[in-house]
């Protein structure tokens, strides 16, 4: 088990400070998180990285693996609107088997949920996990932005649209499978008609709502019981989603070839942006008020003092822990490299609502790990 | 003093006679000793062969940990141990019997549903309309895990079942199973296989494993020369000509 060696409260004072600055309530979140809802928001991917433990006949907890959900918790159990929550305290993730990462280490960080200028918020704490980290007295760092939202609206500049448009958009967590599917799509491989599939072919032939009765009634004769919480309804409609792909479902080879370009994308935000405008070419307004909303971030940026060389954008930036929804971005020392990160955060606005928030709100947030950024670890 | 080999055999079920019967055949007869309950044995000849009788869950995890240095058992448990599996323990050889897949099954009355392609649209689907991911109950973590993610399937979470899983979804307590084959599928499951079964390396047979962890003591006899190497490690038993099964 690799603890982190500790953070001399000097250099962790001049880390928080910056935190302390912003204004939020203290978070005092538990260390144990249920299993359950872990899965349930990110994935069976997770679970490798958890330590899970288990009280004599109690249901399966993990150790945070870091604030965001107890963070988004609180928040709903507020009541509040809006609401801003510090905190400071050790998260554990399980290593990668042969690597050296400590699975206990502090983090400290800030999530904000309000309705509040998206644009500003991001810019905000993008700028927060910049000033965090530097506190710790690297010089090699560097921030790297990303935006999960813009592939969508570049999908959409490029005319392509439905089934299609998302099920590229879904992909995009992963470079494997987008890339994947960017392949099949040309080839106009997707949903080609398999053996067996005669049935899903018969009822993709009448409207939605006879194929669902039929479905049902077919189920009944063959004495199949409907398990699995799929509705006739749901399934029919899948068939006919298919069907249609079936038809439409090409990327032409421009379309290919521009989407490959803006995945490409990786520079400085103004040389970044400028060639993406390119790529999509005019007439797209989603992309275009995304494209706004990205020169209003780095002139709040260049506000805060985040230094305009030290700043690199890349479409293809994603997370493989999806709640992630925006914009995301991380501070990278050279000296540690990519895969571990000193600063990193994003926006998520479609968590609180899964978590049963009923008010609705933007969240983003930002955490630094103080044991990466104090220089004087290495 | 030579430790003495520890052969590891399946101590209940059909898996016990087959694993008796290939060894009698390969002119190696189990004989029982020592312990009323029957969970050693010996080989006549073989005086440094002590045979252990254990489940075969508990032959893999003596593999691994070196508690035995030879062994029969099932190779979807020696796979759910995890991928440094390999590192410790070397697959002999297959031995043909009790062969079964592991496939992942979902409910027959998803008839859009016959491929990974397919669960992980229906899994992202499903997060979306629900909130929830799809829910798979298996006993096999590893390999699940191992496989849904060389399809990109993300939007799933395990429940964990360690026995009677082909009810999970009737129960609702899971939409799909992973698990191995071996009987009639019950009327409400339809099987689907991974795509490619073979190259999925889902076909957990029977197989000889043998921990690579403990190294045979040059003076039991069983190296043929005085070298360190991987090759020296074989043991005789599994190379004796006239075993009949492969």
């Amino acid at each position: 088990m690799r603890l982190e060696p500790p953070v001399p409260e000097k250099a962790l004072a001049a880390i928080r400070a910056p935190f302390l600055e912003a204004g939020a309530s203290e978070l005092d979140a538990p260390v144990l998180q249920p299993l359950g809802l872990l899965l349930d928001l990110a994935g069976e991917a997770l679970r490798e990285r958890l330590f899970v433990v288990q009280g004599e006949g109690g249901a399966e907890a993990a150790l945070r693996p870091d604030f965001t959900i107890p963070a988004v918790t609180a928040h709903i159990e507020s009541g509040r609107a809006s609401g801003r929550y510090l905190y400071e305290g050790r998260a554990f993730r399980v290593a990668p088997r042969g690597s050296d990462r400590s699975e206990e280490f502090l983090q400290i960080g800030l999530e904000a949920f309000d309705a509040d200028d998206v644009a500003k918020g991001d810019a905000e704490m993008a700028a927060l996990a910049w000033r965090a980290a530097a506190a710790g007295g690297r010089d090699d760092l560097a921030l790297l932005l990303g935006d999960v939202g813009l592939f969508g609206a570049f999908l959409d500049a490029v005319g392509l649209e439905g089934p299609l448009a998302a099920r590229l958009t879904r992909a995009f967590a992963s470079p494997r499978r987008l890339w994947a599917e960017l392949d099949a799509a040309q080839n106009g491989e997707l949903a080609t008609a398999r053996g067996g599939d005669r049935l899903a072919s018969l009822l993709a032939g009448l409207s939605e709502s006879d194929a669902a009765a039929v479905l049902e009634e077919i189920w009944s004769l063959a004495g199949i019981e409907p398990v699995g919480g799929r509705s006739a309804g749901e399934i029919v409609h899948r068939i006919a989603e298919r069907a249609s792909l079936a038809r439409t479902a090409r990327l032409s080879r421009e379309q290919g070839e521009l989407i490959r370009r803006f995945l490409a994308v990786g520079d400085a935000p103004k040389p970044a942006f400028a060639a993406i405008r390119r790529l999509a070419g005019p007439g797209r307004p989603a992309l275009d008020k995304a494209l706004d909303d990205w020169s209003r971030r780095l002139r709040a940026l260049a506000a805060e003092g985040v230094p305009a060389d030290r700043i690199r954008f890349s479409a293809a930036f994603g997370r493989a822990f999806g709640y992630y929804d925006g914009v995301l971005f991380e501070v990278r020392s050279a000296a540690l490299g990519d895969d571990q990160p000193v600063a990193a955060g994003g926006r998520y606005d479609g968590l609180p609502r899964r978590l049963g928030a009923h008010l609705p709100t933007g969240a983003v947030g930002c955490m630094v790990r103080p044991g990466r950024a104090w220089i004087g670890r290495r | 003093m030579a430790e003495p080999l520890i052969f590891a055999i399946p101590s209940k079920g059909r898996l016990k006679d087959q694993v008796e019967a290939w060894l009698a055949d390969c002119g190696l007869p189990l004989t029982a000793s020592g312990g009323a309950r029957g969970y050693q044995g010996a080989i006549d000849g073989f005086d440094d062969v002590q045979v252990r009788l254990l489940s075969a869950a508990d032959i893999a995890a003596a593999l691994h940990a070196g508690e035995a240095h030879l062994g029969v058992t099932g190779e979807d448990l020696l796979r759910e141990l995890g991928d440094d599996m390999e590192a410790r323990i070397r697959l002999l050889r297959a031995l043909g019997f009790g062969r079964a897949d592991l496939v992942v099954a979902a409910p027959k009355s998803w008839i859009d549903v016959e491929s990974m392609a397919d669960v992980d649209d229906v899994a992202h689907l499903y997060l979306a309309r629900t909130g929830r991911r799809l829910r798979v109950a298996t006993k096999y973590m590893t390999q699940t895990r191992a496989f849904f993610a060389r399809h990109g399937v993300a939007d799933y979470r395990i429940v964990e079942s360690s026995g009677a899983t082909e009810g999970a979804p009737a129960a609702g307590a899971a939409e799909l199973v992973v698990d191995i084959t071996g009987q009639q599928p019950q009327d409400r499951r339809r099987r689907r296989y991974p795509e490619q079964p073979g190259a999925a390396g889902r076909e957990p047979g029977r197989s000889l494993g043998r921990s690579t962890d403990g190294c045979l003591p040059a003076s039991a006899g069983y190296r043929r020369g005085a070298g360190a190497g991987p090759d020296d490690r074989q043991p005789r038993l599994a190379r004796r000509t006239g075993c009949s099964r492969s």
